[in-house]
């Protein structure tokens, strides 16, 4: 079993810390959510386990040897970001050909009914692609490339609701078919809510949560009713933000929530948007 | 190491091809303008070392395309320079092969019609060791001049990736500055300079003839010297590329 492990990995630029001692493992076989608003240090996290950036402190392991700078390893991994590395004249179908030519399973067959069902134009420069059509050749890339660990940073950007939806379902059915590792990150978290298995949070260049969709959700609960009545049950508990909307309120609360409950509130399951609008805001609010 | 060092040489091919078709056109105009017209004495004149500006534009044009492909891709940039390394002497010796048939026909061409032709870079050389071409067969003089034309070509080829290396690892906002100012100091200020501290200068052009071996008419010294100068370029290129972030 081979994983991919970010030790203590901190990472500056000029004055700004992207990333601040990052500790962190990605398992094989699993969908990762990774979450966090613009400048969190998504990117910089994927582009240094990728080998694009270097850390200034810390290192990037698979399994026991290091991954950076590491011909052999790197080749087990794939990042598809926004930014285009294929030379600029380059035609989709060759950089199909020359994918192949660098990562042996890439498995061109399926590259092209992909091409064929977002209806890619594969005889077109990457270049003169419109921004959907960049962010669809990188996913079609990605999806067919056959690697254990694909990263994806921001896969869905410029793709209209019905491309989105396709690639959620492609993605989650070549998982089903032969699972492998996806760290997806994106700012449609409800969206993507349902692919993802475990949940990476990070802020201000921290890993705040890291746990299973299922359970971080099911760490806490939504509380909605009257102001009052959602004020006096929220006073003794642990509250990680609030929803006021005329005389009605919503609470965010971590842990179960007791029966009865006192009349007029209603439970209801916390989610994954939510919890991280709240988890970031409380951050940012301090 | 194989598979980047595949993707560059379908580059190089091409590039090849191209720089192959261009000299050939050269050789071409003159000859068929002195064919059709009799009365006009045309000569092919001016080469030298058009290799040697070829391997310098392909280095500076190819290094960061190349290297971006790699890193997508998974290379790890020590692969990718050794794969340069590998580039850079197929580069240098094609080129060198290239002159050295440009040689051959250029005799062939010079022969065949009224007009002179030295359309030689051997020629250079014949100059810079002239005692030693003196005493050298037409073979090993050409064997010779095939061998400095190459390092030459490699001299150039490593002063591109180093011009593109410094590029690549610069801030974004100093990039257009160091396009602009670099030929400018190259060509311009450096000559004045050069002009204002001559004697400097001269002292400095009278050292190199030296360890080039122009004086003592030994290419094999300028060979060596070649290959420490290119040896040192290629470190720099090296450190450069090692800490090369791509985002």
């Amino acid at each position: 079993m081979s994983r991919i492990e970010v030790r203590d990995v901190s990472k500056e630029f000029k004055d700004t810390k992207a990333l601040s001692h990052v500790n962190l493992l990605i398992e094989e076989n699993t969908i990762y959510g990774l979450l966090g608003r613009n400048g969190a240090g998504k990117s910089t996290l994927l582009n240094i386990i990728n080998n694009r950036l270097f850390p200034g402190s810390g290192t990037v392991l698979m399994g026991d040897e290091t991954l950076t700078e590491n011909t052999a390893l790197l080749s087990k991994c794939f990042l598809a970001n926004e930014t285009n590395l294929y030379p600029e004249g380059m035609k989709v179908k060759d950089a199909f050909r020359w994918t192949r030519e660098f990562y042996p399973d890439f498995d061109a067959d399926y590259a092209g009914e992909l091409s064929r069902l977002f209806e890619l134009p594969v005889k077109k420069k990457i270049k003169s692609l419109s921004t959907g059509y960049q962010s669809i050749f990188r996913n079609i890339t990605a999806l067919s490339v056959n690697v254990p660990f694909v990263f994806l940073d921001e896969p869905v950007l410029g793709l209209d609701a019905c491309h989105r939806e396709l690639f959620y379902k492609l993605l989650i059915e070549k998982y089903a078919r032969g699972p492998f590792t996806a760290v997806v990150s994106t700012h449609l978290i409800e969206e993507a809510a349902n692919i993802i298995e475990q949940v990476i949070v990070i802020d201000k260049g921290q890993i705040i949560r890291n746990e299973p969709t299922e359970s971080l959700l099911n760490s806490g609960y939504c509380i909605s009713g009257p102001a009052g009545t959602v004020d006096a049950y929220i006073k003794a508990r642990e509250v990680i933000g609030t929803d006021i909307l005329g005389g009605l309120k919503s609470a965010y609360v971590i842990g179960e929530p007791e029966y009865p409950l006192p009349s007029g509130l209603s439970v209801s399951k916390m989610d994954l948007q939510k919890l991280f609008i709240k988890l970031t805001d409380n951050l940012h609010s301090r | 190491m194989k598979k980047i060092l595949r993707f560059q040489l379908k580059d190089l091919t091409y590039s090849c091809v191209a720089y192959a078709l261009v000299m050939l056109l050269l050789y071409c105009i003159p000859l068929v303008i002195s064919i059709t017209f009799g009365d006009i004495d045309m000569g092919i004149n001016g080469n030298g070392l058009p290799g040697a500006v070829f391997c310098l534009v392909f280095g500076i044009a190819v290094y960061k395309e190349h290297l971006l492909m790699a890193v997508q891709n998974g290379i790890s940039r020590r692969c990718y320079f050794q794969s340069v390394l590998c580039v850079l002497v197929i580069a240098g010796c094609a080129c060198a092969l290239i002159d050295l048939l440009t040689l051959f026909l250029g005799v062939r061409i010079g022969a065949g019609f009224s007009g002179n032709s030295n359309f030689r870079a051997i020629d250079i050389w014949k100059m810079c060791y002239p005692g030693f071409y003196d005493r050298a067969g037409s073979v090993s003089g050409a064997a010779v001049s095939f061998v400095l034309s190459a390092f030459v070509n490699f001299l150039l080829f490593a002063s591109g990736l180093v011009t593109a290396g410094v590029y690549c690892r610069m801030a974004k906002k100093f990039r257009t500055f160091y396009c602009v100012g670099l030929p400018i100091f190259m060509f311009g200020v450096l000559p004045v300079i050069g002009a204002y501290f001559h004697k400097e200068v001269f002292k400095l052009v009278n050292g190199f003839m030296n360890i080039m071996g122009f004086r003592s008419n030994n290419p094999f010294l300028g060979v060596l010297t070649m290959t420490v100068i290119i040896l040192a370029i290629l470190f720099i290129c090296y450190r450069l590329l090692r800490r090369t972030e791509i985002s």
